[in-house]
């Protein structure tokens, strides 16, 4: 039987729980690296010491950010990677932005990723994305990001309702 | 050389919204989903003042 498998073929549904359960566990893993690494960043920064931790691992957050097989957990509020890239986005204590390449990325990303509501609720990502559209220090390709996604967050919460059974 | 204005527009979460119609549910995801509009207020006055400044060393 085992021959017949093909080895390349899309595994996730047959074997689903341990490979989802394997990204899960992946995903997590990131998440606390990315949060310790800008918690390192903001110490540096106070120390008056350069803050590089974010940008060291940037390649591998992205390589992550970018599998679009596993989107769903990316997402998923329960293990909120998003958090983390919020942490990642946030201005530092003295206002400045993070690296433009940090920007670029996690942005880039954002547009990627199916986000809906409950990842909004849980990761505050919204937040920090509205920050960048008030803040004047952005690119312009920054900031235009930033308002379209924003306006694609907002559409489905601020839906007129038309249930009128409450 | 540099701009005395703030440059650009802003977003201001709900202000400029037409927030008729809204129910309330929908109002209270969106604080959920986006704050009050003031949470990343501190950063901006930073901003602000790096930039004011710079503008006038004086």
């Amino acid at each position: 039987d085992a021959a017949l498998k093909n080895p390349n073929s899309r595994r996730r549904k047959k074997d689903g729980i341990d490979l989802d359960a394997m990204a899960d566990t992946e995903i997590d893993n990131m998440r606390t690296r990315m949060t310790l690494a800008a918690k390192s960043d903001a110490d540096a920064r106070e120390k008056g010491q350069p803050a590089m931790h974010k940008l060291k691992m940037l390649p591998d957050v992205v390589a992550l950010l970018n599998r679009n097989t596993i989107a769903t957990s990316l997402v998923d509020p329960d293990i909120n990677l998003l958090e983390a890239v919020r942490f990642f986005l946030e201005p530092l204590s003295d206002g400045s932005l993070p690296a433009y390449n940090i920007q670029k990325e996690m942005f880039a990303a954002l547009g990627r990723l199916p986000i809906g509501k409950e990842a909004l609720i849980a990761s505050g990502i919204g937040k920090v994305v509205l920050f960048y559209t008030r803040s004047a220090r952005p690119e312009g390709s920054i900031k235009r990001q930033a308002e379209r996604l924003l306006s694609d967050w907002m559409r489905p919460i601020l839906r007129r309702s038309d249930d009128y059974r409450k | 050389e540099m701009e005395v204005g703030r440059p650009g527009r802003r977003f201001t979460g709900l202000d400029g919204l037409d927030t008729s119609g809204l129910d309330e549910t929908a109002l209270e995801d969106y604080r959920a989903a986006f704050g009050v509009g003031d949470e990343y207020e501190w950063a901006l006055m930073l901003q602000e003042k790096v930039d004011d400044a710079q503008a006038d060393p004086e």
